[in-house]
């Protein structure tokens, strides 16, 4: 049976994975490298984060229901950090 | 004076590089050995992979299938050498006569040559010397073990592929595994593909060479269409060889019986080109006529035979590397959004934002 594998990242964009040879076999709760929280699909509809690496360190939003990976990040559904606006 | 200066990592690669290409000419016809492995590991790994899921332990797996294989190769072999030399030793025999036959057939078409008489001058003991015997000895030797040793590291890796696998996903980033999984599964598509594709234009040529050969009838017509099958793996000469050595065994019946075969070889090359090789390999090994002779004929001068038979999956193999290439770098131009879109400065958008 094939092995579940899938890509996530944290708020840092630090990338992870599991479920390749030589990775964790589960998705990890919090990143390595900052200790925050990783995010490995959307938090509203489940869908997996977008396995192009390039992508996934640009994706902020969901594809399929437009939802922020990290709500509390202060992300708002433009496409910027509510932080960041001034 | 001229003065270069050079810094200590422009100095390493230098010596790294010197150092590749030393090892490269001292381990060629092992780094040969190893690709031509790493090939047939391609083509099998499918097959292993299903016997493990059916719970056969993988090195029965591996075992199970070399053996196979070999027991097959060793079957079709067995039935072509010895009549490979029946047909030569009878060749030998009774070439001035076969020669006489075709200067008649050719004077009823006004064509005068004098080839009896040639084929009487034949030095066969130069052909068939001691030194001959001792240079085949020797090639038939090498080949022998070239085989043993790719077999040998054809199962190694096929055992030892987990282990592999995970040595090379230990040099990816994080979260670039995905990319690495479809390059390595866009590799094993095309060099399995050329394997898979191989086998069916082989078997397809060899059934369709026993039949001619069965209905015009000529002798050792099984010997001939394994034949076939062997030799349509060297690509283009391989065709040429698989018409001329059936057309030779027939013009020792009658030359009527020859010009049949021959026909029919050339119309089912022209079959095997226009309409079986598009449809087996597909998007496979879609190169150009230009590309693949240009890579026959640069394998064939680096390293004889095996390069010509290695040619065309090189090749193949060469382009999705590119293709991969050229995709990362259109990527670095323009990196995708997260609607695949390229992405918009982040000033510009903030501004954007805050003026609505």
């Amino acid at each position: 049976m094939e092995n579940e594998r899938g890509v996530g990242k944290c708020e840092e964009t630090h990338l992870g994975s599991y479920g390749y040879p030589s990775r964790p076999e589960e998705p990890y709760q919090f990143c390595p490298q900052c200790g925050k929280a990783m995010v490995w699909a959307c938090p509203s509809c489940d869908t997996p984060l977008p396995d192009d690496s390039a992508e996934l360190e640009a994706a902020l939003f969901c594809r399929q229901c437009g939802a922020a990976y990290f709500p509390s990040a202060g992300v708002d559904n433009k496409g910027v950090t509510s932080r960041q606006v001034v | 004076m001229l003065k270069i200066e050079m810094s200590y990592r422009a100095i390493l690669i230098i010596a790294l590089l010197a150092l590749a290409v030393w090892l490269w000419l001292k381990l060629w016809t092992i780094i040969l050995l190893l690709a031509v492995a790493f090939i047939f590991m391609a083509a099998l790994l499918p097959y292993v992979e299903w016997l493990v899921q059916r719970r056969v332990p993988r090195t029965a797996s591996v075992l199970l299938l070399l053996f196979a294989i070999l027991a097959v190769i060793a079957g079709l072999s067995a039935l072509v050498v010895p009549a490979m030399i029946d047909e030569f030793t009878d060749l030998r025999d009774n070439l001035p006569e076969y020669a006489r036959d075709l200067e008649v057939f050719l004077d009823n078409f006004g064509i005068e040559v004098e080839l009896e008489e040639r084929a009487r001058n034949v030095d066969w003991d130069e052909i068939i010397s001691g030194q001959a015997a001792v240079d085949y000895g020797q090639r038939i030797a090498f080949t022998v073990l070239a085989i043993f040793s790719v077999t040998v590291l054809t199962a190694y890796l096929l055992v030892d592929s987990p282990r592999l696998s995970r040595l090379i996903y230990q040099f990816v980033p994080p979260g670039r595994e995905p990319e690495l999984e479809r390059f390595l599964q866009a590799l094993s598509r095309v060099v399995g593909g050329y394997i898979r594709g191989q086998l069916l234009t082989s078997l397809s040529i060899a059934i369709f060479t026993l039949v001619v050969l069965l209905a015009v009838g000529v002798p050792n017509p099984v010997a001939f269409a394994v034949l076939a099958g062997f030799v349509d793996i060297i690509p283009i000469i391989g065709a040429v060889i698989a018409t001329i050595l059936p057309t030779v065994a027939a013009f020792q019946e009658s030359p009527t019986q020859a010009i049949i075969v021959l026909a029919c070889m050339i119309l089912y090359q022209q079959f095997e080109d226009r309409f079986l090789v598009p449809r087996v390999y597909g998007q496979t090994l879609n190169l150009s006529q230009m590309v693949v002779l240009i890579a026959v004929l640069a394998g064939g001068q680096l390293l004889g035979i095996t390069g010509v038979l290695l040619a065309l999956p090189a090749v193949a193999t060469g382009r999705v590397v590119i293709e991969y290439i050229l995709e990362k770098r259109q990527e670095l131009v323009t990196p995708p959004g997260p609607t695949g879109e390229p992405l918009a400065p982040d000033t510009d958008t903030k501004e954007e934002e805050s003026g609505k």
